[in-house]
Formats: structure tokens, C-alpha cells, sequence
């Protein structure tokens, strides 16, 4: 099988301003300011939003400096801590607030929670402000979703010949080039989260959430499964979490059924006081009811992970997102090829696919190489 | 082409740089964003204070009257700063010091 990954490096491939990390947070700043900024979804006094990135990224200069070392939790955490005083220790007198991703200005938000002590369901609420800040400016008014008209036809006919294509961005432009399935590994703009569906099992439940809140579709993008979070291990739980989630209301579903019991039990747990344990019993009985309502998991991981015969990287970075590269090392394959932009990503993927690389079956092309092939004619 | 140069003193260089830097709040040495500044052309340093004029206006709207404290409106000129700063590829502190510079647009700053 031909399986190929693809990062953000594609988008950036056919605009080579306005995808890059640094023009994303300057657009999410700038977006601030905009006259029609959507107030109903966001945040309803956008400057507020602006203010929090300056005051995060005065703190980002501290954390640098090793004086939020101690309020740094979990393993996680700290190594997402100390990733990031190694990809900004050596500029930090030149940095920017645009200079630093989006994605590690959530890690910020954390360690500043942790510190003035803010917890839940503030530390969530400021996330989520950010969160679909940051969607609505990688959308950029649907033009992200314009770059395959330029894809040159090389390019089409390559996308085309592979048997599996996954990709961590949201947009939706290889499928407008091909007419291909493409398996979004973080989600995608136009997949609504669980929460945003009405017929989804989460708002069968008392408390949908769906209730009180008003979807406007002209946003539908904004409404999406789309994940984004400062670690992988993070990544990779919000994607593991609704196939566990499932796995255990169906197992729960079965005792449930057979065990009058565990039947009783589970009819008490609706009456606690607790809202994860009243939904965990509400969700059993919907279970039970109706064994076709299930969480949706529509990141398909599981298809990356039983890839076989070779897998071809393209666009993706190796400083990011290191349970993909997790998962494709422990992959049962034939040939890695990663297409590198700078010779000292080489290393670094050697070091995060050692089983391939002892292996001998992990190749270095360059994508400048790979570029000049598509544009031959 | 003749280089047209303002001679200033190095404490009006200081005093220019801390008033600059009440708002960039920039870790750049000064020298530094002296050489950035110099290497700005009128046009460049006329449109970096065109911004600012810009992103005041737009301050004044944004910013309903009863929240208008001293520090969100100092996080704003930062955060505004730091715009300025990345469209023109320079620093903060830099993007600043063409608000209130003590030369003309086309002249160059040498500190004696």
C-alpha cells in the first residue's frame, strides 16, 4: 500500500504568507480589530482576547528565563516546558508575540493558570476563546480552502496514486484536487465537534450542551472536531478518548442488560450529585436502549497505525506532534521516505523513527527535489 | 547619494530609548534596534507611524469607554506594537521609536 502524511508544509507549498505560524498569530491578532469579528462565538469583547495574547507573551519571556519551572504539571506538561525553552532560549531578546506558535501560547495559558490559580471552568472558557480564535484565523475567510487551484497537475496524479492519504491539516483541499477520502488525523473544518450535533450520543443526554447554544452555520468551521493543543500526548489523548469512551459504555451496556445488579447500580449513579457520574449512568441506559448511539471518532488514528508497505511524509514537521511519528515507527512497513526543508530536520527524524532507521528502510529526500518534480512537465 | 545624519547625545539616545521602551517592553539592546532603525527608509518610517495613527483610531472604537484603564490601554499599544513590529520586520522597540524620533524620516541617528 501507498500511504502518504501531510502537514501544513503543503499549504504553505502555494501561499507561501499567509499559513505560516507567524502570519497565523498576527492574523488572529489583527482579527481583533475586524468590524465583523463573530462576538456570538468567540469571545464578546474581542479585545480582551488581544490583551490576554500581550500579557501571555510577557509571561511567555519568564517562562523562558526558568521561573515557571515549578508550576509545571505531569509529565506532559513539563516536557512541553522544556521543548519550549529550547526552541526559544537562544532568541529571546528578539521575540516576538508573533514569533512564538500559536499552539505553545496554550501551554502559557496553562502554566499562568497554574500560578494565579485558576482552575476550571475559566481555565476551559479562556482555552476554548483561543481555540476557535486561532480556527477562524487558519480559515481565513475560506481562501485556505482555495490553494488546490493551484496545485499543478503533477501534483493531482502523485495525490491520486496513493492508496491512503492522511494529513493533520483541517482544510479540505486535497480532497477539491482529487475526489479522494482523506483521513484527518486532527480533525477538519468541516466535521462538527460531538458537542455542535444534535443527534450525537453526548446530546442525548440531560445536560446537552447543544441546548443552549445557537450554531450559526456561516461559522460551521469554527463549530469543528478540529484538535489543537500545545503536546502531542494531549493530541493523542482527545483522539484515543472517544474509541475508551466507547469501549467501556458498550462493555458497561452488556452488564447492564444481563446483571440486574449492576442494573441497579448503574440506575442509581443518574441520581448523584455528580454530573460525570449521572451522565455515566444515563449514558449506559441510552446504551443499553439503543446500542447504535456511540461517541464519533472520526480522527483515524487506528488507519495510521495499521499502515503497511511504505509511507511517504510530506510538509510535516519533526519539532511537533510526536505521537504521529510514534505511531508510524511502530508501524509494520517497507519504506519511510521524509520529505526534509532543512538538512537538520534529518537528525531529528532519525531520532524519532530509530525502529525504521535501524531498520534501513527510512530515506531523506529533499522536498525542494520533490517540488521540482511536480512542477516538470 | 549624500546620507543625511542627526547627531544626538547618548542621553537623548537613553531618554528616547525609555520612553520608546514603556511601551515595546523589548529585550533588544539598544544599539540594536538603532542600526534596525537607521536601516528603515522615510517611506518605511512614515507608514510605521501611519499604523500607529491607525491602530489609535481603531483603539478608540474597540475599547468601550468603561473598560479604558491604564492597562488595558497600555496592552493594547503593545500588543499593536507588536503587529507594527512584524509587518515590518523589525522590533518592537524599533517599530516605536519612529513615532517620536528626534531626526526627519529620511535621516539617520548617530549617538556621540
Amino acid at each position: 500500500m501507498k500511504n502518504l502524511l501531510v502537514g501544513n508544509g503543503l499549504n504553505i507549498q502555494f501561499d507561501h504568507t499567509n499559513y505560516t505560524t507567524q502570519q497565523i498569530v498576527l492574523r488572529i491578532l489583527k482579527n481583533c480589530d475586524r468590524d465583523d469579528f463573530p462576538t456570538h462565538i468567540i469571545v464578546d469583547r474581542p479585545f480582551l482576547l488581544k490583551n490576554y495574547m500581550g500579557k501571555l507573551f510577557l509571561e511567555a519571556r519568564e517562562i523562558i528565563l526558568g521561573k515557571y519551572d515549578s508550576y509545571a504539571f505531569g509529565t506532559a506538561e513539563k516536557e512541553s516546558l522544556a521543548a519550549f525553552k529550547k526552541q526559544y532560549s537562544n532568541r529571546l531578546e528578539r521575540l516576538r508575540i508573533t514569533d512564538i506558535g500559536f499552539e505553545d501560547y496554550y501551554l502559557i495559558h496553562d502554566l499562568v493558570c497554574h500560578k494565579i490559580k485558576m482552575q476550571n471552568p475559566e481555565q476551559f472558557y479562556v482555552r476554548e476563546a483561543m481555540k476557535v480564535a486561532y480556527l477562524y484565523a487558519i480559515y481565513n475567510d475560506g481562501k485556505l480552502n482555495q490553494l488546490h487551484t493551484n496545485y499543478p497537475v503533477n501534483l493531482n496524479n502523485y495525490l491520486k496514486n496513493c492508496d491512503n492519504i492522511f494529513t493533520t491539516n483541517y482544510d479540505s483541499n486535497i480532497e477539491s484536487a482529487t475526489g479522494k477520502e482523506v483521513y484527518h488525523i486532527h480533525g477538519q473544518f468541516d466535521k462538527k465537534s460531538d458537542v455542535y450535533v444534535e443527534s450525537s450520543f453526548r446530546n442525548q443526554l440531560p445536560d446537552a450542551p447543544i441546548r443552549d447554544t445557537v450554531i450559526d452555520e456561516n461559522y460551521f468551521y469554527l463549530y469543528s472536531n478540529a484538535l489543537t493543543t500545545h503536546c502531542g500526548e494531549y493530541k493523542e489523548f482527545q483522539i484515543n478518548q472517544h474509541s475508551q469512551a466507547n469501549s467501556c459504555v458498550e462493555k458497561m451496556a452488556l452488564a447492564y442488560k444481563t446483571n440486574p445488579e449492576i442494573k441497579k447500580e448503574i440506575d442509581g449513579w443518574t441520581k448523584d450529585k455528580n454530573t460525570l457520574t449521572a451522565n455515566l449512568g444515563y449514558s449506559i441506559q441510552l446504551k443499553a436502549a439503543n446500542p447504535t448511539l456511540a461517541f464519533s471518532d472520526n480522527y483515524h488514528f487506528d488507519k495510521l497505525k495499521a499502515i503497511t508497505g511504505s509511507i511517504e511524509i510530506l510538509g510535516l514537521s519533526p519539532w511537533n506532534d510526536f505521537h504521529i511519528f510514534e505511531s508510524i515507527n511502530s508501524a509494520n512497513l517497507e519504506e519511510c521516505v521524509y520529505y526534509y526543508f532543512n538538512d537538520s530536520e534529518c537528525d531529528e527524524i532519525r531520532a524519532l523513527l530509530p525502529k525504521l532507521e535501524s531498520q534501513h528502510i527510512l530515506k531523506m529526500k529533499s522536498v525542494k527535489d520533490f517540488w521540482r518534480e511536480m512542477y516538470e512537465d | 547619494m549624500k546620507i543625511k545624519v542627526k547627531v544626538i547625545s547618548n542621553d537623548e539616545f537613553t531618554k528616547w530609548i525609555e520612553v520608546s521602551n514603556m511601551f515595546a517592553n523589548s529585550l533588544i539592546q539598544p544599539h540594536n534596534a538603532l542600526e534596525q532603525f537607521n536601516g528603515l527608509n522615510s517611506k518605511q518610517r512614515n507608514s510605521i507611524k501611519r499604523s500607529y495613527e491607525y491602530y489609535d483610531s481603531i483603539r478608540n472604537i474597540k475599547i468601550p469607554k468603561e473598560d479604558r484603564d491604564s492597562e488595558s490601554y497600555y496592552m493594547d499599544v503593545l500588543v499593536d506594537t507588536h503587529i507594527i513590529a512584524t509587518e515590518f520586520d523589525i522590533d518592537p522597540l524599533t517599530a516605536i521609536m519612529c513615532v517620536k524620533a528626534p531626526c526627519k524620516p529620511n535621516e539617520k541617528v548617530v549617538v556621540i
